[in-house]
């Protein structure tokens, strides 16, 4: 919410540089973390994948997330078992980390965007170099193609960093809410990638089976394909880490346009291994069977962010606002919640309702209370715009509003119509 | 839809008036969210209010002309499409007390119309390529009954939309419409590179030209069916306020200008220039391209939720034109499918009690439903004034991570310093 109330807004230090540090004003720390973990653990997904339900409770409350260095390993702790298998498990179920960021904000989580997008690019790039040298040795010109196809995610990564800086501008009378939402249109291009991916894997291992190729420098073109696998997994794992932190569906999903890319890779270790062990027929299969796998994250994407561009919300979200919005005294009632993703951000709106002989000064304060413990319980919420109804004995009369009864339903439109034409 | 302490619903108009329901009626059972989990597009009914749309006895402000009765008098069917072709007319957007259901009633009876008169034009090319065993022809043909079906996307989005909001889709599925949007500026693209590589392809490698005057009546016919749809579609989608249909329009002037092209192509050769045919090809993708980007800007932009800044001005002069009111701020709107939703904070005298400021916040929101067409809800914030000695958003002091939207004077920039 932006406060540009008159006079009210005197120069302050802002806190998005040291958020977390300087609340101006007192919190009982421990009373503070309660509430977070309390108030989240319904609403243990920023994901964007949605309806999959992660049947695991993370059980985090009392440690602190922070940075997720030792990630992997709290999850092996909760059963998940170990390894590569559960690294990967891990990060295909939709869940956020993010409890302790809960007030990460926008600005913060902007930053730190970008900062992945970066360091993914950097990974991508490395990835591809080594693939390169490992094409310089061998000589070979498939090698070739699958590298320049590495290359290919700057035509992606680029543009949702550009994404991200675009949507760092202040709104405009033009754009109100700002330019978050480009990141949600660069979402759907990367969608787009994968999808390409998905079309040239299966259009290769169809070619494949009619005319199989005739592979030379096996051994290298093996260790590119671990390479490729490797590099574009590493990126991929990170991506959606931190997409998912911030709350990103674009930049998850450019996580699963580098997985996308890996399993490729692997399809042909695999191939190789295959004409190896003398089952030539073993590589379009493995292509195919790794198409099949490709699609399925391909779904996944194209529904979170078309979810994003519909203003959808995960599930328990509305919930989790209400049940929030509920516990703050003095709220008598809550009625309609709305919010909606703008970019890696959430936007809400509530309605509440409050002893209506109170002054608006008082029910302000309330209003700003409930915004207050929203910010601190919701992850990635960057704005609530609280409307306040007059409550009397904890019932808004219908009298609070006769005035646009007329405009609530097109069967009120249509009776004031008939009144008025009759008078 | 509130969960009062005592237990009564008490019937009470709301904010989230854009659900087309009535809210007096009682809900099958809504959760204390007050979501109906369970969604259910609206059926009949909807046809009932329609009608009185501009029956509407406070429209003397607004300048409807000779139409202000339009919906009552004009015949239905394929007569009223006629008569609706050659009276052109626009809507004022200041229709104060517009109707979500009628405007989607209407685009989704120009979406049937439109499909239909391409399906004529389809089938009238289908007869000509039976009379004449033409295969260029069939090609286009075959072109025309994909290019019709297009608009079923939109079409199931109008449906879509009248789904009621439930706590997954909080604002509800119009902006499904959008979607669709993008997937008919994606059909341009395609009609802009079908029509470059044919003008190319003609170009290296020209085909002779068999039953000339034929290729011209089927070039003819299917010009004229897309551009009638295109203009009816474009004027609608301008009047219900639809992006994604004012898209589709482009969208079929993009195909009429392809056939004319064949036209003016089988006139060239004619006259001895068979370079003509690739060339106006090559001229015509240009065209198609200069209409794509009016699609598109229309389009992301929805996407984006860009707004006519006036909208803003508007809704700003109007609320601080409400006696009571000290100031606004924060103006938001956005379009959601083709109506618009808004936010504001008012500043009022902080004394006054909630009762007294809430009903501020009505005269503001019922001042600019008067005001601003199209306006599908608006929920205003109540902020109280500067009073000496308090800080009414020190609560939130520091957790405010978004610029006010037009920052006042003195504003130093979000991150700036103290």
């Amino acid at each position: 919410m932006t406060h540009s109330a008159g006079g009210a807004r005197e120069p302050h230090a802002h806190e998005h540089d040291d958020h977390g540090h300087d609340h101006p004003h007192p919190h009982g720390d421990d009373g503070h973390a309660d509430r977070h973990d309390h108030a989240l653990a319904s609403h243990a997904r920023t994901g964007t994948d949605g309806d999959r339900d992660h049947g695991h409770a993370h059980g985090e409350h009392g440690h602190a997330h922070g940075e997720h260095d030792d990630h992997d390993h709290d999850h092996g702790e909760h059963g998940h078992g170990a390894g590569l298998w559960a690294s990967i498990k891990h990060s295909l179920t939709p869940h956020s980390h993010d409890h302790s960021e809960a007030i990460q904000s926008a600005e913060e989580a902007t930053s730190e965007g970008i900062r992945a997008a970066w360091i993914s690019l950097g990974g991508m790039a490395l990835t591809a170099f080594l693939q390169i040298g490992i094409v310089a040795i061998s000589g070979s010109i498939a090698l070739l193609a699958d590298t320049v196809h590495n290359f290919g995610h700057l035509v992606t990564t680029i543009p949702l960093i550009i994404a991200f800086r675009i949507g760092r501008r202040p709104a405009t009378k033009r754009y109100p809410f700002g330019y978050r939402r480009a990141e949600d249109l660069v979402g759907l291009l990367i969608a787009g990638m994968i999808l390409l991916t998905v079309v040239i894997i299966i259009w290769e291992s169809v070619r494949a089976i009619f005319e199989p190729r005739e592979v030379g420098n096996l051994g290298w073109v093996f260790a590119a394909g671990i390479v490729g696998f490797l590099g574009n997994e590493i990126v991929a794992i990170y991506r959606i880490r931190i997409g998912r932190k911030i709350g990103s569906a674009a930049l998850i999903a450019e996580g699963n346009h580098a997985r996308a890319d890996g399993l490729t890779s692997i399809a042909v270790a695999v191939g190789i291994t295959g004409v190896w062990l003398g089952f030539p027929q073993a590589d379009p299969i493995v292509g195919l069977l790794i198409a099949v796998v490709i699609l399925g994250i391909l779904v996944s994407s194209v529904r979170s962010v078309l979810r994003r561009l519909m203003d959808g919300v995960d599930d328990g979200l509305v919930d989790d606002i209400h049940t929030v919005a509920a516990a703050v005294p003095g709220v008598e009632y809550v009625d309609q919640i709305r919010a909606r993703w703008s970019g890696h951000r959430l936007q809400a709106q509530i309605t509440l309702g409050c002893e209506g002989t109170r002054t608006v000064a008082d029910g302000h304060e309330l209003a700003e209370r409930v915004h207050h413990d929203l910010l601190h319980a919701i992850p990635n919420l960057d704005d609530v715009v609280v409307h306040v109804h007059p409550a009397f004995d904890g019932v808004t009369p219908p009298a609070a509003h006769e005035l646009t009864g007329h405009h609530a339903s097109p069967r009120a439109r249509h009776d004031y119509r008939e009144v008025n034409a009759a008078t | 839809m509130t969960e009062p302490a005592g237990g009564g619903r008490q019937p009470h108009a709301h904010d989230d008036d854009d659900h087309g329901h009535d809210h007096p009626r009682p809900h099958p059972d809504p959760d204390a969210t007050g979501y109906v989990d369970e969604v259910h597009a609206h059926g009949p009914e909807a046809h009932d209010h329609a009608h009185v749309d501009h029956a509407h006895p406070g429209e003397d402000g607004h300048a409807h002309g000779e139409h202000g009765d339009h919906d009552h008098d004009h015949p239905t069917g394929i007569r009223g499409f006629i008569y609706e072709l050659i009276k052109p007319h626009s809507h004022d957007s200041a229709d104060s007390v517009d109707d979500a259901i009628m405007a989607n009633v209407r685009g989704i009876r120009a979406v049937k119309i439109s499909l239909a008169v391409l399906m004529v034009t389809a089938v009238a090319q289908v007869a000509l390529v039976l009379v004449t065993g033409s295969v260029a022809l069939l090609a286009d043909t075959v072109h025309n009954f994909s290019d019709a079906l297009t608009s079923v996307p939109l079409w199931i989005a109008f449906v879509l939309a009248r789904r009621q909001a439930n706590k997954r889709y909080t604002y509800g599925y119009r902006r499904a419409e959008d979607l669709a949007g993008l997937f008919i500026v994606g059909m341009i693209v395609l009609s802009a590179i079908i029509a470059g590589a044919e003008s190319i392809q003609r170009l290296i490698d020209p085909h002779p030209l068999t039953n000339p005057w034929l290729v011209v009546a089927a070039g003819f016919f299917g010009f004229l069916g897309n551009e009638i749809v295109a203009s009816y579609r474009i004027r609608v989608g301008k009047e219900i306020g639809s992006a994604a249909l004012v898209a589709d329009g482009y969208h079929a002037r993009t195909d009429g200008f392809t056939s004319l092209a064949v036209v003016f192509g089988a006139f060239g050769v004619m006259l001895g220039f068979p370079l003509a045919d690739p060339i106006v090809g090559l001229l015509i993708t240009a065209a198609i391209l200069i209409v794509l980007r009016d699609a598109v800007v229309a389009v992301f932009g929805r996407l984006m939720d860009a707004v006519d800044p006036q909208l803003v001005d508007t809704i700003e002069r109007q609320a601080k034109a409400v006696p009571g009111v000290i100031d606004v701020s924060s103006i938001r709107v956005r379009w959601i499918g083709h109506r618009l939703e808004a936010s504001l904070h008012a500043v009022v005298d902080c004394t006054i009690s909630v009762a007294e400021g809430h009903q501020l916040a009505e005269e503001i929101r019922h001042a600019a439903y008067h005001d601003v067409g199209k306006l599908d809800s608006i929920l205003v914030h109540i902020d109280p004034c500067d009073h000496v000695g308090s800080d009414h958003h020190e609560t939130t002091r520091g957790h405010d991570p978004a610029p006010p939207p037009f920052a006042p004077i003195g504003y130093e920039g979000h991150r700036g310093s103290a």
